[in-house]
């Protein structure tokens, strides 16, 4: 159990620079998921804090103590990689029990041949030994510990790389899209086992992925970078309903958020594809504005509602629990995308103009920067958040 | 998608390759024919391939005054003993297997962290290193033979196993060959050992090593019959002690010991030695395709 530090951390290939400055607090126990688009940074994040790079400028600490100049084997962290990274050559048995013996066994012990002769090497076996039965029993793998991985099936390997990770019984875990390779079924069903495995074991958890719903199912808390930048450091609940910035309110979220222009007046009054949103802006800043609905915060409305945004349905996307409407409307790129209980979406056809209109208190707006602006709804909607 | 071939063209094809195939076997099926056969079926051409083996005699046994009961073979038995006995074939081969054993642990044991710090670990100037290796491919080796020589000689060397192996324990066609092996292991299997706890040196010998197999496989066979054939070489720094020998040097001493006809001794010797690098050659081809199979990279 551990909380690691990052203060300051830039790192910089060659003059191009990755990672701007990231000033990153994991608690101790917590599951943090850094999570972005791919070649974001945050690959090369986690192995800055594994050690297997190093930063050019900033700290790493570690339970309050700096690692900056610490080998990765020595900071007590284990890692679990995307391609598994087992030994091919070794049995699953001999995979779990390497990083232990490199651990506890001293050079003579570990010697090839000559170190079976060294007396303390027995008990120090047997209690490996038995830590690895004990983590296969908890990861199930029991059976396949003869096994070479080549003999085994992606999960398979997946549960071996963790049992791998466990067995040493280290500070944090670090995972670098570890369910990323597997099938989708199977990547649900380790989502489930992974929040499962942190809540049993209680160790610190930092977790890479570029799948903002492994981010938002699994994290107690998420860090969203993009650009060699950290964006937003907050809950799941808060990424989601509290964007700080455009890019952070784009990526998580899935079908993504619609984002349309809009325009700010001298009073904070923001007008959005022909109709005037009910609220105000707190400091008024007056100029072009984006203005964010997530699909569900647009509801279907009949055609002479006022305040409505007429489209034309392009596509309906039917998910069985849930149907995506697709519609275009003139003047806004891509097209806007509503969702709708599939029982209500029946009659629309492509081709037809439908309206909808949005959720009141629920749009999102930023300034023409990206960044979030504080936007409250009128107190007489009744329904502001 | 199908391609119509017309049987003409099919038929040049093959045509070509059978007289290919004759051209290279064409020698391999005279000497082990020979190595069965009488002197006087190798001198009129008969026989077949086998020989008819008919029990003969040894003229040479009855001219040391042996009775000529005594004397009576049959050709093949007469052949592959003549071999034997007429020259120390056997501490040739032993030699051979010395120094082509010793001259490939070395190089892998040079090559390998040569290859893993050329293709792994980021260092100032490794383009230039690896470009130095590429170009010392090019240099063939008998340009600096001469040059080679006198050292050794100078430092006393010739005339001893270490001149048959030292200058060949860097070989840079396995630096290269196993660096660009090492290209193709994933980054995240050395970032896994370096977690684990492992050093760069056991990095190389516990991880890169036993994934390197089937390349290693294929670096010793060129390895292994290119000094197991060297003629050169051997012929350069062993110039007056038999006892090392290697088996082609020991060919050409077996040749000219033996009377102007005795070609069946001869070829016998020819197939004792070649048969080791066929036997060799054949495991190390099944366990090539092990070795592909067993790694059970991605």
């Amino acid at each position: 159990m551990a909380s690691i530090a990052l203060s300051r951390v830039t790192k910089s290939y060659g003059g191009q620079s990755v990672i701007n400055g990231v000033d990153l607090d994991i608690h101790d126990g917590e599951f943090l998921t850094l999570v972005g688009p791919s070649g974001c940074g945050k690959s090369t994040t986690l192995r800055i804090i594994a050690g297997l790079e190093t930063q050019t400028a900033g700290d790493v600490s570690i339970d309050g103590s700096l690692v900056n100049e610490t080998r990765p084997s020595l900071r007590d962290l284990a890692m679990v990689f995307q391609s598994y990274a087992l030994y091919p050559h070794l049995t699953v048995r001999q995979n779990l029990i390497t990083p232990l013996r490199l651990r506890d066994l001293n050079f003579w012990e570990r010697f090839p041949l000559l170190g079976h002769l060294v007396p303390s090497r027995r008990a120090k076996m047997a209690q490996i030994e038995k830590e690895v039965q004990l983590v296969s029993e908890t990861l199930k793998i029991e059976p396949l510990l003869a096994r070479k991985p080549g003999q085994l099936s992606g999960g398979q390997r997946q549960r071996v790389a963790l049992g791998r990770a466990m067995v040493r019984n280290p500070a944090a875990f670090l995972m670098d899209e570890p369910l990323s390779n597997l099938d989708a079924s199977l990547r649900v069903h380790m989502r489930a086992e992974l929040s499962a495995l942190h809540k049993k074991l209680k160790t610190t958890f930092v977790y890479v992925t570029h799948d903002q719903a492994e981010a938002l199912t699994m994290s107690d808390r998420i860090a969203v970078m993009m650009d060699g930048d950290l964006l937003q450091l907050g809950s799941p609940e808060e990424v989601y309903q509290n964007p700080q910035d455009i890019r952070v309110a784009e990526f998580i979220g899935s079908p993504k958020m619609n984002i349309l222009p809009g325009y700010c007046d001298e009073l904070g009054n923001i007008t959005c594809a022909g109709f005037s949103l009910d609220g105000t802006l707190e400091i008024p800043s007056p100029g072009p504005v984006s203005v964010g609905f997530r699909p569900e915060h647009l509801t279907l409305t009949e055609p002479n509602a006022d305040q409505s945004l007429a489209g034309k349905l392009t596509y309906k996307e039917n998910l069985g629990s849930d149907v995506f409407f697709h519609i275009t409307q003139e003047g806004i790129e891509g097209s806007i995308i509503i969702r709708a209980q599939p029982l209500i979406s029946t009659p629309q056809q492509p081709g037809d103009i439908i309206h909808c209109t949005p959720v009141p208190g629920k749009p999102l707006v930023f300034g023409p920067d990206g960044q979030r602006l504080d936007f409250k709804a009128l107190a007489q909607s009744g329904t502001s958040s | 998608m199908y391609i119509q071939t017309s049987w003409l063209g099919e038929f040049f094809k093959h045509s070509l390759l059978l007289a290919g195939a004759v051209v290279v076997l064409l020698p391999f099926y005279l000497m082990l024919s020979y190595s069965m056969k009488s002197p006087a079926e190798i001198e009129t051409n008969t026989g077949g391939f086998f020989g008819a083996q008919q029990i003969m005699t040894d003229n040479r046994c009855v001219k040391v005054g042996n009775p000529e009961e005594d004397c009576l073979k049959r050709p093949i038995v007469y052949n592959y003993t003549a071999a034997f006995k007429e020259a120390p074939l056997v501490r040739y081969m032993l030699n051979g297997v010395f120094v082509t054993v010793s001259i490939f642990i070395i190089q892998v044991i040079i090559a390998l962290p040569c290859a893993y710090a050329l293709s792994k670990l980021r260092f100032w100037g490794r383009n230039v290193v690896f470009g130095m290796v590429i170009f010392c491919l090019l240099i063939p080796v008998h340009a600096i033979a001469l040059p080679l020589y006198i050292m050794l000689a100078k430092v006393g060397l010739t005339n001893t196993y270490a001149a048959l192996i030292v200058p060949w324990s860097i070989s840079v066609f396995g630096i290269f060959l196993m660096r660009q092996f090492f290209m193709t292991v994933p980054d995240d299997l050395i970032d896994a050992a370096r977690m684990d706890g492992m050093s760069e040196f056991s990095i190389v010998w516990q991880v890169m090593l036993p994934t390197a197999v089937p390349a290693l496989l294929a670096f010793g066979i060129f390895s292994v019959v290119a000094h197991w054939n060297d003629y050169y070489w051997p012929r350069v720094v062993i110039t007056g002690n038999k006892d090392l020998m290697t088996p082609p040097l020991g060919l050409r001493m077996f040749k000219s010991d033996m009377d102007g006809n005795e070609y069946g001794p001869m070829m016998a010797a020819t197939t004792v030695i070649v048969l080791p690098l066929v036997i060799i050659f054949l495991l190390a081809q099944r366990r090539f395709i092990e070795g592909i199979t067993m790694t059970g990279m991605k």
